[in-house]
């Protein structure tokens, strides 16, 4: 039963190991941006599924399939906006890698068991869910090592031009970043903020 | 046992073989990703000929190759199927298990009605 759910613990760091390892198995190269969609087709085996009009009519993004052999993806996010549609695959990954166990609990014969299962699962529990693929996502996406090299490069590269306002600084540090890596600045932040507390420049 | 070779399959293999992703590829050839998709995994039907030869073309099969008429003759298997229609309970696997309920509230009956709707259609 669905509201039996409890996510399972998982912090901030079992998600770094889980991420770590997941690049040093998947990308021992370590360049960037993390290549994750051959990622996702040609080490997970995975098929990528564009769906039309999954974002408008249902909110989402993308979702790792119930027998996690495929991702659905929406498609003008697919087509068009790379760092959106990025995010959404690691994210999936994050499903894909930290939640198998449930995964392998249910499997679902008829549709009302699954139409029952979704309705019933437990906002809170969700959640959980939800942030620790967030967080697994902007890990691979973003290793902290090249995030901390790119991050004092940049600025420095910025100040040396004379520029001494630290707000405008730091909001071209995250447009570049977010260049760099091809993710939203949204992930940037968060990922600076994860790393670093606050940020200093 | 080894699952018995598809349209869908050879063609999928021969793509990642090339090093290209679904995207990638159909972005490169100017192919449709969605249909491109389906073909693989055995949805649509294999096209006409000369459709298929642009396809062995881009998958590089030298023609005359034992690829080349492995490629067809599973096109010729498959072709004249009609377009697999899906039982709803025949496409539960490829439905989310974790999907959001929008703050709280309970995602209505007839809005995963329409998922599975559009997920039978992709």
């Amino acid at each position: 039963m669905a509201g039996d759910i409890s996510a399972p613990f998982k912090n901030h760091d079992h998600i770094a190991k889980a991420a770590s390892d997941f690049l040093l198995k998947h990308h021992p190269k370590g360049t960037y941006p993390i290549p994750i969609e051959e990622i996702v087709e040609f080490q997970l085996g995975l098929d990528i599924i564009p769906v039309p009009g999954l974002h408008k009519a249902f909110n989402v993004d993308g979702f790792l399939s119930s027998d996690r052999t495929s991702v659905s993806v929406d498609q003008g996010a697919y087509e068009t906006r790379p760092g959106r549609y990025r995010f959404t695959l690691a994210h999936e990954v994050g499903h894909f890698i930290l939640h198998k166990d449930i995964y392998e609990q249910y499997e679902f014969k008829k549709t009302e068991e699954w139409k029952r299962f979704i309705r019933d699962f437990p906002e809170k529990e969700y959640s959980w869910f939800e942030w620790q693929a967030y967080e697994f996502a902007g890990l691979i996406l973003v290793p902290a090592g090249h995030l901390d090299r790119r991050y004092k490069f940049h600025a420095k590269q910025i100040k040396a031009l004379g520029i001494k306002h630290k707000e405008v600084i730091l909001d071209r540090v995250i447009e570049l970043l977010s260049e760099d890596f091809v993710v939203s600045r949204e992930v940037i932040q968060r990922r600076l903020l994860r790393e670093y507390r606050s940020f200093r420049l | 046992m080894e699952e018995s070779r598809t349209f869908g399959s050879f063609f999928k293999q021969k793509r990642i073989a090339l090093g290209f992703t679904l995207r990638s590829f159909c972005e490169k050839h100017g192919l449709d990703a969605g249909n491109i998709s389906r073909l693989e995994r055995g949805i649509l039907s294999p096209p006409k000929e000369e459709i298929l030869k642009k396809y062995a073309k881009l998958l590089k099969l030298k023609k005359g190759s034992d690829e080349w008429y492995e490629f067809f003759d599973l096109a010729a298997a498959g072709s004249g199927r009609l377009p697999k229609e899906f039982m709803d309970e025949e496409i539960l696997g490829r439905m989310p298990l974790l999907f959001r309920t929008i703050r709280g509230k309970k995602i209505t009956k007839e809005k995963l009605d329409k998922l599975i709707k559009v997920i039978k259609e992709s």
